[in-house]
């Protein structure tokens, strides 16, 4: 009598508590992605990208221990860096990052032809930046195909210099892409 | 149930290089699980959005595709193509998710989009010269609603053959190691899937405009 | 050649409708089906099918899959071992367990709730994020990747419209 007591117990335990297990195991439902105050970073697949999602979701303390290694004018500015990303608008830290997330998917080759020309970009006066910037918000609505198309057309290549016509090129590869 | 650990369930190709990128992961290569990532995403999700017909939902379960393919990182052995074990997890937990549903969610109204379905197809495109009339938007809209409740009329192992066999273009083989079923009973399942198709969608004529 | 309906060959149908049959035995079929009109018949339903098939387009993947996918890799790197259980079992087909095996996850959280893992030095702290050291190299990774978040800035102007793919696939 005993041996059956003392299997009743959890045997009834476990039956009466099965249908608050069966609920842990819910289905997902879909998560609703409100806007969030600060959009998070996101990882991508390069160790770089990774880290700095990895220090970005730390607090400033935990910042801190991780940072702890390394010189102090180091840390401080990485510190101050990455400050200075979050107080962005989550919708300007989740291009960043998607663009960043683009340029570390290109072959490394390409990814050095961006990188040049984000540095040329920075050289150019105000008005050819922006006219730029124009460009590359004109073929961000563009088909991929219809992308390539146009930088051969004549309007596109009377419009920019042959240098600046090679920056659009390779800043074109970190929009997003659109099918037909 | 599927934990991620493989099964032997026939001869893999010598260089298949999916498979060769995960045996680095396992080794313990980050970058090559990224780059499977980045191959294999789209593919898994369109898969499970057309099986489960929800945006969300199916990306919900594609993330829980990944998540146990790094999860068995370190006890993974290339029994079988890398494609055929990656759809073989999708499969099984869009068919849960599908089964552990069909309770809950009761007969559906196929006839009216749902509300977190609203933006789960491709619109229409946007190009200021070429946009589609609102006739031939409705004409559009009315067809995609017509594949949607075809497909999803489907029994749930028809309606994973035909996706497989349609939109990731496998053959009979790979379909039945995914479904680990035998290759006859794959194209039994294609066969029925198809006439029920053709019986419903058939009337569809070709080239219609988007 | 001998009717495919007929034989019931309906997959040679198919992987003709679908441009998957090989130069010789589509010709062979093609040749057929100017004389069967069940098989001619078959093509063009199928076809039919086929295309309205290709209309199915999904809408393309949210920006952050990748991000939240990362997030959980390390969350469940970072998470107690009873977690990671937990979220293993997560949308498996569990209805079968029986109550027995219940009763034994019973007695481990009434244990487990007893004695409450230690957690002194632990490495995952208040968010979660495993803390662990940066080196000399990584902090040049980070750097780097600073420094094109900062080149970025120059594109901010540029936003993209809704429904832009990933450019990786």
């Amino acid at each position: 009598m005993f041996v059956l007591r003392a299997y009743t117990i959890p045997l009834l335990a476990a039956m009466l508590l099965t249908p608050v297990f069966a609920q842990q195991a819910a289905r997902p439902q879909a998560q609703t992605r409100q806007g969030r105050p600060n959009a998070q970073p996101k990882a991508g697949n390069h160790p770089g990208e990774r880290l700095f999602d990895r220090l970005a979701r730390m607090t400033p303390e935990e910042r801190e221990k991780a940072l702890s290694r390394l010189p102090p004018a180091q840390r401080a500015n990485i510190e101050k860096r990455i400050q200075s990303f979050q107080k962005l608008p989550p919708a300007a830290q989740e291009r960043r990052l998607d663009r960043l997330e683009r340029l570390n998917s290109l072959p490394p080759q390409e990814q050095r032809q961006v990188r040049r020309s984000m540095n040329q970009l920075k050289d150019l006066p105000q008005d050819r930046r922006m006219a730029i910037n124009r460009e590359l918000q004109r073929m961000s609505v563009m088909p991929d195909d219809e992308r390539q198309a146009y930088m051969n057309t004549e309007e596109f290549r009377n419009r920019f210099s042959p240098d600046e016509r090679q920056m659009v090129g390779n800043l074109a590869e970190i929009l997003p892409s659109r099918q037909n | 149930m599927v934990q991620g650990v493989n099964t032997v369930v026939g001869a893999v190709p010598a260089l298949d290089p999916d498979a060769q990128l995960m045996l680095r992961v396992r080794d313990g290569d980050e970058h090559s699980f990224g780059v499977l990532l980045e191959r294999h995403r789209n593919p898994v999700i369109y898969f499970v959005y057309r099986m489960v017909q929800d945006r969300a939902i199916a990306e919900e379960l594609s993330q829980e595709v990944f998540l146990r393919v790094y999860r068995s990182r370190e006890t993974y052995e290339p029994t079988a193509r890398f494609t055929t074990w990656l759809f073989r997890i999708a499969t099984h937990l869009a068919l849960n998710w599908l089964r552990d549903g069909r309770n809950e969610r009761g007969h559906q109204r196929l006839d009216a989009p749902r509300e977190s379905d609203k933006n789960g197809d491709m619109p229409a495109r946007e190009v200021s010269d070429r946009k589609p009339s609102v006739e031939q938007r409705m004409v559009y809209e009315t067809r995609l609603q017509e594949v949607r409740s075809a497909i999803a009329l489907l029994p749930e192992k028809q309606r994973a053959a035909v996706l497989m066999h349609k939109y990731e273009e496998m053959d009979y083989a790979q379909i039945a190691n995914v479904l680990e079923c035998s290759e006859s009973a794959v194209k039994s399942l294609l066969f029925r899937a198809y006439e029920t198709l053709r019986a419903r969608l058939a009337h569809m004529v070709t080239g219609v405009p988007k | 050649m001998t009717c495919p309906l007929q034989k019931e060959k309906t997959d040679l149908l198919l992987d003709y409708s679908a441009g998957r049959l090989d130069a010789a035995s589509a010709a062979a079929l093609a040749q057929h089906m100017e004389n069967c009109p069940a098989c001619a018949s078959f093509r063009t339903e199928q076809t039919a099918v086929w295309n309205a098939l290709d209309m199915w387009e999904p809408a393309p993947v949210s920006m952050d899959f990748n991000r939240r996918l990362w997030q959980r890799i390390d969350a469940a790197a970072a998470a107690p071992w009873y977690r990671s259980l937990r979220d293993s079992l997560r949308f498996t087909d569990w209805k079968p367990v029986i109550p027995l095996t219940a009763a034994i996850l019973v007695i481990a959280a009434g244990f487990l709730l007893d004695h409450p893992r230690a957690n002194p030095g632990s490495n995952a702290l208040v968010t979660g994020v495993s803390v662990t050291s940066v080196s000399l190299k990584e902090a040049d990774q980070v750097e780097q990747t600073l420094d094109d978040i900062q080149l970025l800035q120059q594109l901010d102007a540029v936003t993209p419209p809704n429904g832009g793919n990933s450019k990786r696939m």
